[in-house]
């Protein structure tokens, strides 16, 4: 009865912070429409996805059939589906020009960077501090499921980076029409966290899938 | 994972060997609660080392666990 009023709580802080940051996107995106910056609508629709993404991680992992909770594993898909809209907020408005010149964008790109180098260490560290004690980490099963996350990955990256090439080729004028070397950079960064987001939100709807 | 063919005695098994709960099996064979849960509902078929443990667990054959369906 606690346990179930407790998770009760804890749903109604996550409909809350959602309702926080989807209130904050609207009024981003309204600015943004009325000022005419790209940027700002970019980053109003963005707030709405993490609010989106926030509520679906709160359904999503409650738990299913036979009081099946979510695995360590599902728990870090879901981390990193956070991370990974956080990152296309911050460097997807950089690419648009956000922030263009200022010492902060370099210190932001920097720290997105190492965080989407050093994801693959922070994922391990994260499903060793959450299993059980002398549970497997991982199993047979979570390679597979993360293989399919992996495959759609990989596939959409190289569509975005061929996509990108051809935009290079044809359309040079796109590309040099980005002001600051950073915002090139960060344009290329994207493929790379939109792959990553929709490899990891296979990954999570597998999980799902399988404890329903 | 998506359906299997492969139906499986992994629950009938458990009750027979004292209750022996998905905690227990799994710790056993080496992998997640989950993945016991995902046998038993039919939603993953198991590679054949997997296979082997859990019937090893059970002290029985691969066969007398695992069967496909309609078989």
């Amino acid at each position: 009865m606690e346990q179930a009023m407790k998770g009760d709580r804890r749903a109604w802080a996550w409909v809350l912070a959602a309702a926080a940051v989807a209130l904050l996107g609207t009024a981003v995106l309204a600015i943004g429409a009325m000022e005419g910056r790209v940027h700002l609508v970019f980053g109003g629709a963005m707030l709405w996805l993490i609010a989106a993404g926030v509520v679906l991680q709160d359904r999503a992992l409650r738990p299913g059939r036979e009081d099946g909770m979510p695995s360590a594993s599902e728990k870090a898909a879901w981390g990193q589906i956070g991370m990974a809209l956080a990152a296309i907020l911050v460097l997807g408005g950089m690419a648009l020009g956000s922030m263009a010149g200022s010492f902060a964008s370099y210190l932001m790109f920097t720290a997105y960077a190492l965080i989407v180098a050093g994801y693959p260490m922070f994922r391990r560290r994260f499903i060793e501090e959450n299993r059980r004690y002398r549970e497997v980490p991982e199993d047979e099963r979570d390679r597979a499921i993360r293989a399919q996350g992996d495959y759609l990955s990989k596939r959409l990256l190289e569509l975005a980076l061929v996509a990108l090439a051809v935009v290079w080729v044809l359309a040079p004028r796109m590309i040099q029409a980005l002001g600051e070397p950073l915002q090139v950079a960060a344009l290329l960064l994207l493929p790379v966290l939109v792959a990553n987001l929709v490899g990891e939100a296979r990954v999570a709807l597998l999980y799902w899938r399988d404890r329903q | 994972m998506s359906g299997t063919p492969i139906v499986n005695e992994i629950r009938r098994l458990r009750f027979e060997h004292g209750e022996m709960t998905q905690q227990a099996l799994a710790d056993a064979c080496k992998v997640t609660r989950q993945t016991i849960i995902a046998l038993e509902a039919g939603r993953y078929a198991p590679s054949l080392e997997l296979a082997f443990r859990i019937a090893r667990a059970f002290g029985v054959g691969v066969e007398d666990v695992f069967r496909w369906e309609g078989a």
